[in-house]
Parts: C-alpha cells; structure tokens; sequence
C-alpha cells in the first residue's frame, strides 16, 4: 500500500506526525492480534506499547518493501507469545468491545454482537498455536506462507493448526448457539 | 455455523481501548519518540542539527559567490553561439540561377534583358516612372 510506504519512509526521517498516524491506523489490529494471544486487554496494551516503543529506537528496522501491517502484526505477536510463555492466565472476554458496522438495525448490531462475542470467546478455547495461526491469518491478513516463516514451522503445519482451529470453532459455537 | 461465517467474524473482530488510555498509550510512545530523536541528533552517531544548519548555509554562500564572481569577471568564458546560416528558399535560388546563367550569356546586358522579360511576365512595371525612382 502507497499510503503505508509514504508513512514508513516519513517516520524513519524522523516525522513525529506518520508515527501518530501509524499508531492510530494499526492499534485496533493490533490490539486483537495480542488480545486474542494473550488473554486480557490490559496486557495486550502493554505489548502493542512496547513494540513501538522498540520501533521508535529503530526505525530503520521496518522494511519499506515489505507490508507494514504485517511487520506489526508479527512483531505484536512475537513479544505476546513471549509473554504468555512467561504467565498463564484465562482469557477474558468481559472487557472488551464487540464493534458492528453502523448504519444497521438494533437488532441486526445486537445478533451480530452476540455472534462476534461467541467467536471471541470460542477462540480464547483453542489451543495457543492454533488461535495464533487464526489471528495471524484472519486478524493481520499474513498468508500461510508468511506465518510459516514467521514461527519457524513449515506451511503444512500452519494449514493444518489452521484447519483444526476452524474446525474446533464450528463445534463450540454451534453447541453455544444450541444452547 | 459455516466455516465462511466464522472465518468472516474473526475477521471483523477488533479490540480497542478506551480513547483516555489510547491518547496516554500514543503521548507516552511520541515522547519515547521525541527523547530518542533529541538524543540520536545530538549524540555521537549523528550531526547536531546545528552543524547541518551551518553545512547548508556555507554551501549557499559558495555558489551564491561563484556566481557573482563569475557573472562580473570580464574574461569569463562565454559559449559561442554555434553560427546558424539562413538556407536560401526555392525562388531565390532560381532567381539567383536564371541571373547567373544570363550573365554568362550576355553580360550585364544579358542580365538587363533577363530582368525585362521577368517584369513582362509578372506585370511588374511601374506605370509612372519619376525621375526620383530611377536613380
């Protein structure tokens, strides 16, 4: 993206205001890339916080040729993952807010909401690896190529860890909407 | 539900903080920005501002000076115009042949003679002559 470009090639010459803009163009993505691996809002924060932070001390490490959306993406979700390992916490799903396009009616936004809260809470119940690939692929948009790389496992494993995720999520949120 | 469905809400999903926590998050990051650019100017590994300042000003004043002195020396070498030479139309070259070939034939009273008969053919004679006009 040519918009993207502009602002990694403003801020590594030192623009305050691309970094603000790259804050406020990514923090939401990738307050749910840490969220969904780490459980709780406050701590996701926090890594989305420190990435750029560590971003601001080097800029020259993001890659003008490459997606900024997934540098940060994987950034954010390398430092949760290490983070995670560090602690064990349940994932919560009470504090954080389900977003539904405007513009629709009550009770479309409150079906939608209560879909998006099933979702979430189905994906706090898989595995670590397997919610890491599904928000990686669905979340930060990196391709299976791309998260093979990033975690260091080969293509056949993501797409599997993929497949039994989606797999998983169906059961759980069909046996939720049964009951 | 379908597989597309779940994949589809996933993908809407996205966390955010409250706007309070989300500006003190960003002012928090561009003040990490600001201590880190004040200290890389300034620090070894780059230039002070100032020098850079300084840097751009002296270069201005050199060409700024090069060029007056060059502008005003009297020995400055100027490019010679390369010399353009007008290429002569058609009818000037069959006028400037049918005189030349008239000369050869007759002299100047050959080229008289050339003259009249062009005059004849283009009805260029003067109807009135003046004394004034013909010298």
């Amino acid at each position: 993206m040519i918009e993207d470009k502009i602002l990694i090639w403003r801020f590594r010459g030192g623009s305050r205001k691309a970094l603000g803009q790259i804050y406020c163009k990514y923090e939401a993505l990738l307050l749910t890339v840490a969220t969904a691996i780490l459980g709780d809002l406050a701590s996701a924060e926090d890594v989305v916080h420190d990435v750029f932070v560590t971003l601001v001390k080097s800029p020259d490490k993001v890659d003008l040729d490459g997606s900024l959306r997934h540098f940060l993406a994987v950034c954010v979700a390398n430092r949760a993952r290490d983070r995670l390992r560090a602690r064990r916490d349940i994932v919560s799903v009470d504090e954080i807010e389900f977003h539904v396009p405007e513009g629709q009616q009550p009770e479309v936004i409150a079906a939608e909401q209560e879909q998006l809260r099933l979702a979430w809470s189905g994906l706090a119940h898989l595995p670590e690896e397997q919610r890491e690939a599904v928000v990686l692929h669905l979340v930060a948009g990196l391709r299976f190529r791309q998260i093979a790389e990033t975690l260091g496992i080969s293509i056949n494993t993501v797409q599997s860890r993929y497949r039994y995720a989606v797999e998983k999520l169906r059961t759980l949120l069909d046996e939720e909407m049964r009951e | 539900m379908k597989p597309d469905r779940i994949e589809q809400l996933i993908r809407t999903i996205r966390v955010r903080s409250t706007p309070g926590k989300r500006q003190e998050r960003l002012d928090d990051i561009l003040a990490a920005h600001d201590r880190w650019r004040q200290s890389h100017t300034t620090s070894g590994r780059g230039f002070p501002r100032w020098v850079a300042k300084v840097a751009i000003a002296a270069s201005v004043l050199i060409v700024v000076t090069y060029q007056a002195v060059m502008y005003r020396s009297p020995d400055r070498i100027v490019p010679r115009q390369p010399q353009t030479r007008a290429v002569p139309s058609s009818a000037e070259i069959t006028t400037a042949g049918s005189l030349q070939m008239a000369f050869r034939q007759g002299g100047l009273e050959g080229v008289e003679r050339q003259l009249d008969r062009a005059f004849e053919l283009i009805g260029a004679w003067p109807t009135v002559l003046h004394e004034q006009g013909l010298l």
